[in-house]
C-alpha cells in the first residue's frame, strides 16, 4: 500500500508541477489581457486539480492554499475583482508558495512553508473584496524551476512516460562506450586480414544496428525549447515591474528541440542574459519615448536551427552597448592597455572577460553574483558559443551557437609529439600539410591560405608536448565564430567517437581542453576546447 | 561486548607505500582498489603533482604523484609502481583519485597510542599536512592526511575551475 500511495504521490506532484506553470503562465498573459475570460478558467481549472488531488492524497496545507486561490479566481469569475499588477502579483506568490510546498509533499512532509500565513491572509482579504496591494516580490528571489519541471513539461507536451533522467543518461552513456569498444573490436579484426572477413562483416551488421539504436535513444532525450522558454516570461514581469520598465517578451522557434541537457545547462545563462537586457540595455519609458521609440521595450528571444546548430538569439531594443564607456571600464581594470587601440567588435568582446563586471555595474538584478564571463564559461562547457553585437540607441543581440546533443560527437584525433589529442569534428574545416618555410618551433605563426591570412597554433609547443616534432607538420584549419585558425600538428589520426568524460572533481575544469575521452585503446585523450586555445592566444597576443 | 566493539573501533588499519623513498600510509577505509600503473595521459596545465589521467574501467581518474608534489624526486614507473585508487571526500568534495605508490607494503594496525603527533620540522612531508607519525620495523611511517594535502591551498592550488593565472 505504502508504494502505491509513493507512485500516487509522485504522479501528482508531477501533475501539479505542470499546474503550476501553467497557472504562472497564464497569470503573466492576463496581465497583458485582464479582460481574458478563457485565462481565468484555465487559472481555474488548474488551482481546482490540486486542489482535489491535495485533499485526498492528504496535504492540507496544499489544500488550504489552492482552497482561497480558488474562491479569488471565482471572484475574478464573476468579475467582482479587478485585475490589477496588485492582483496578479498575489497570485504569482501563491504558486511561488505552491512550489514549495510541492517540494515538502516530496519529502511527506505536510507541514505549513515558511511565509504561508501572510499569503494566505492576503488571498482571503482580496477574496473577500478587500483590493489592497500585496508587494511585489523581490525578483532575486523568484524561484527557479527544477529540472524536473522541465522534464515533466517535457513530457506533457506528447504522449508518454517518464524516465529517470540518470537512465536516460547511463544510457547514452553506454551506447557510447558500447561505440568505443565495437571501433576497438573492429580494428583488431582487422588486423587479423583476411581471416576474419566474415566476422568483420557481421561485425559491421552490428554495428549500423548499433547506430541506429544510439540515435534514438538521443531522440528520446530530445525535448521541445518552449516551457524553458516561456519561463523566462516571469523574470521579464518581475523584473521589469522593479525596475519601473515596460518590456513585451517575444519568442519564437520555441516548438524547436534540443537534448534536454542543453535546454537545463542553457537555462540560467539565459535567465542572467535576460536580466542583463532588462537592467543594462532597456530604457525606462520616459527615456524611450523621449527617444522617440515605442514607450514598450521589446525583449526577442528566439531559437532556429543553422549548420546542424541550435542557435538562441535574445534580442533587445534598448540603448545598446556603450563602447566609450566598456572601454573606460576596461582601462580602469586594467584589462586594456591606456594606450591600445581596439576595434569595435574587440570592445564589446571586453564584457565577457573576467574581472570586468564590476561592484557597481552588478546590480541586485541582474548581478547575483556572476558576470557574462560565468555565462560564456558556461556555455563554452556546453561547447557552445555566444556573440555580441550591439548598435548605440537601436539594441544589442547577443547570439549563442549550440550542438543539438552532448553525448557521443564525432571528434577528430591528432598527434603532437608523443600525445593525442581529440577535437570536436565539427570545428574542424579543412586538413592540409602545413605549407613549408614555416619556423618549425614558434608556438604560433601564419600562413597563407588561397589568399587569406591564417594565424595558427603549434599545439605541442603551446601545450608542452614530450617527444620529436614531425618533419612535416599537418595543419588542421577550424573554425571559431568568424575567425578561421590552424592547429598545427604532428600527424592526422583520422575519426574517433567523443564520449565526453569530466576529469574528475579533483581537477575540475582545466582551460583550454573541455573534458577526456577514451580512446578505441583503452587510453585517454583530452579533448580541446578549439574556442579557448584561440581566445587565450589572442590575449597573449594582445597583452 | 561493548568493550570489544570500542577497541575494535579504535584500532585503524593503514596501508604502507613508498612515496619517494619515504614509507607513507593512508587509511585503507579510503583505499577502494590497488591496480598495476604503467602510463597515465598527461594533462597539461596542471600542477606538477598531477601526473595525468587514466581509464579505471571507463571512468576518468586523475593520478598524483604526491613525490613530485612534496618535492622529492618524481616517481619512476617499474614493475612494482601501483595506483592506490582512493574515493574520499577532498574539500568537502566526493572525489575519487589515483595516488602513485613507488611500492606497496604492508597493512599496518595501529592503536591510537601508536600514533604520535609529527616533530615541528624535520619530516619529508610539511607536519602540518600530516595526521601522525607512527613506527614500524623498518622505520619512521608519516601517515598523510589526504585532505589536507590536495584540498584548499594544497597541492593542487591553481587548478580547478580557475583560470590560468597570469595568462593576460
Amino acid at each position: 500500500l505504502d508504494f502505491d500511495r509513493a507512485a500516487v504521490v509522485e504522479l501528482f506532484l508531477a501533475e501539479a508541477g505542470e499546474s503550476l506553470d501553467a497557472m504562472e503562465q497564464c497569470l503573466v498573459a492576463l496581465e497583458r489581457r485582464p479582460e481574458d475570460a478563457e485565462l481565468v478558467a484555465e487559472l481555474f481549472r488548474n488551482a481546482h486539480t490540486i486542489k482535489g488531488n491535495a485533499a485526498s492524497l492528504g496535504f492540507a496545507a496544499i489544500a488550504e492554499v489552492t482552497h482561497v486561490l480558488e474562491d479569488l479566481l471565482d471572484r475574478r469569475r464573476r468579475h467582482a475583482a479587478e485585475v490589477t499588477q496588485g492582483f496578479v502579483t498575489l497570485l504569482l506568490e501563491a504558486v511561488d508558495l505552491l512550489r514549495q510546498l510541492l517540494g515538502k509533499a516530496a519529502r511527506d512532509d505536510d507541514s505549513q512553508a515558511p511565509g504561508q500565513e501572510a499569503v494566505v491572509a492576503a488571498l482571503r482579504r482580496a477574496a473577500a473584496g478587500d483590493q489592497a496591494r500585496w508587494p511585489a516580490a523581490s525578483p532575486a528571489d523568484v524561484p527557479v524551476p527544477s529540472m524536473d519541471d522541465l522534464a515533466a513539461a517535457a513530457t506533457a507536451a506528447g504522449r508518454g512516460f517518464r524516465v529517470g533522467l540518470d537512465k536516460l543518461d547511463r544510457l547514452v552513456a553506454l551506447g557510447g562506450e558500447i561505440a568505443i569498444a565495437r571501433s576497438r573490436i573492429a580494428s583488431l579484426l582487422e588486423a587479423l586480414g583476411e581471416r576474419a572477413t566474415h566476422v568483420l562483416e557481421a561485425h559491421r551488421d552490428a554495428e549500423r544496428l548499433d547506430r541506429e539504436m544510439q540515435e534514438l535513444v538521443m531522440r528520446t532525450r530530445m525535448v521541445p525549447l518552449g516551457p524553458s522558454f516561456r519561463q523566462h516570461a516571469r523574470t521579464v514581469r518581475d523584473v521589469a515591474l522593479a525596475l519601473g520598465k515596460e518590456v513585451r517578451l517575444v519568442i519564437e522557434g520555441d516548438d524547436l528541440e534540443a537534448d534536454l541537457a542543453v535546454v537545463e545547462r542553457l537555462r540560467d545563462p539565459l535567465t542572467h542574459m535576460v536580466r542583463n537586457a532588462l537592467d543594462h540595455g532597456v530604457e525606462l519609458p520616459e527615456v524611450r519615448r523621449a527617444r522617440g521609440k515605442d514607450k514598450v521595450a521589446t525583449i526577442t528571444l528566439r531559437a532556429y536551427y543553422a549548420g546542424g546548430r541550435l542557435v538562441v538569439e535574445l534580442a533587445d531594443d534598448g540603448a545598446g552597448l556603450d563602447r566609450d564607456r566598456i572601454l573606460a571600464r576596461a582601462r580602469e581594470r586594467g584589462l586594456v592597455g591606456a594606450a591600445q587601440s581596439l576595434s569595435e567588435r574587440e570592445i564589446y568582446e571586453l564584457i565577457f572577460r573576467a574581472g570586468f563586471s564590476t561592484a557597481d555595474s552588478v546590480t541586485g538584478l541582474s548581478g547575483r553574483g556572476i558576470g557574462m564571463d560565468v555565462v560564456r564559461r558556461n556555455i563554452a562547457a556546453l561547447r557552445g558559443t555566444v556573440e555580441i553585437a550591439s548598435r548605440k540607441g537601436e539594441g544589442t543581440v547577443l547570439t549563442i551557437h549550440l550542438p543539438l546533443t552532448l553525448a557521443v560527437v564525432p571528434g577528430f584525433l591528432v598527434a603532437a609529439g608523443d600525445e593525442r589529442y581529440v577535437l570536436p569534428l565539427e570545428n574542424v574545416v579543412e586538413c592540409l600539410d602545413l605549407p613549408p618555410g614555416q619556423s618549425a618551433t614558434a608556438a604560433a605563426g601564419v600562413v597563407d591560405l588561397r589568399g587569406e591570412a591564417v594565424p595558427y597554433l603549434r599545439v605541442g609547443r603551446v601545450l608542452g608536448a614530450a617527444g620529436e616534432a614531425a618533419a612535416r607538420e599537418s595543419l588542421v584549419v577550424v573554425e571559431h565564430g568568424d575567425l578561421l585558425a590552424g592547429l598545427a600538428v604532428d600527424a592526422l589520426l583520422g575519426e574517433a567517437p567523443i564520449v565526453m568524460k569530466p576529469m574528475g572533481s579533483l581537477l575540475g575544469e582545466v582551460r583550454g581542453f573541455s573534458g577526456s575521452t577514451v580512446l578505441g585503446d583503452g587510453q585517454v585523450a583530452l579533448i580541446l576546447d578549439v574556442a579557448t586555445l584561440i581566445r587565450d592566444a589572442r590575449t597573449e597576443a594582445a597583452a | 561486548m561493548t568493550e570489544t566493539r570500542a577497541a575494535e573501533t579504535a584500532v585503524r588499519r593503514f596501508l604502507t607505500f613508498r612515496v619517494g623513498g619515504e614509507s607513507c600510509a593512508v587509511d585503507l577505509a579510503h583505499i577502494r582498489e590497488i591496480v598495476r600503473f604503467e602510463s597515465a595521459t598527461r594533462v597539461p596545465r596542471v600542477p606538477d603533482c598531477v601526473r595525468g589521467v587514466v581509464n579505471l574501467r571507463g571512468n576518468i581518474v586523475p593520478v598524483i604523484d604526491l613525490a613530485a608534489g612534496l618535492g622529492l624526486a618524481e616517481t619512476r614507473v617499474t614493475s612494482l609502481t601501483c595506483l592506490l585508487v582512493v574515493e574520499m571526500p577532498v574539500a568537502g568534495e566526493a572525489s575519487v583519485f589515483g595516488v602513485l605508490a613507488g611500492a606497496v607494503d604492508q597493512v599496518l594496525e595501529l592503536g591510537p597510542d601508536d600514533v604520535e603527533p609529527p616533530p615541528p620540522f624535520g619530516t619529508p612531508v610539511p607536519a602540518a599536512q600530516l595526521a601522525g607519525m607512527a613506527r614500524s620495523k623498518d622505520g619512521f611511517v608519516f601517515l598523510l592526511d589526504l585532505d589536507r594535502l590536495l584540498g584548499d591551498g594544497g597541492l593542487l592550488q591553481g587548478t580547478a575551475a580557475a583560470p590560468v593565472a597570469g595568462r593576460s
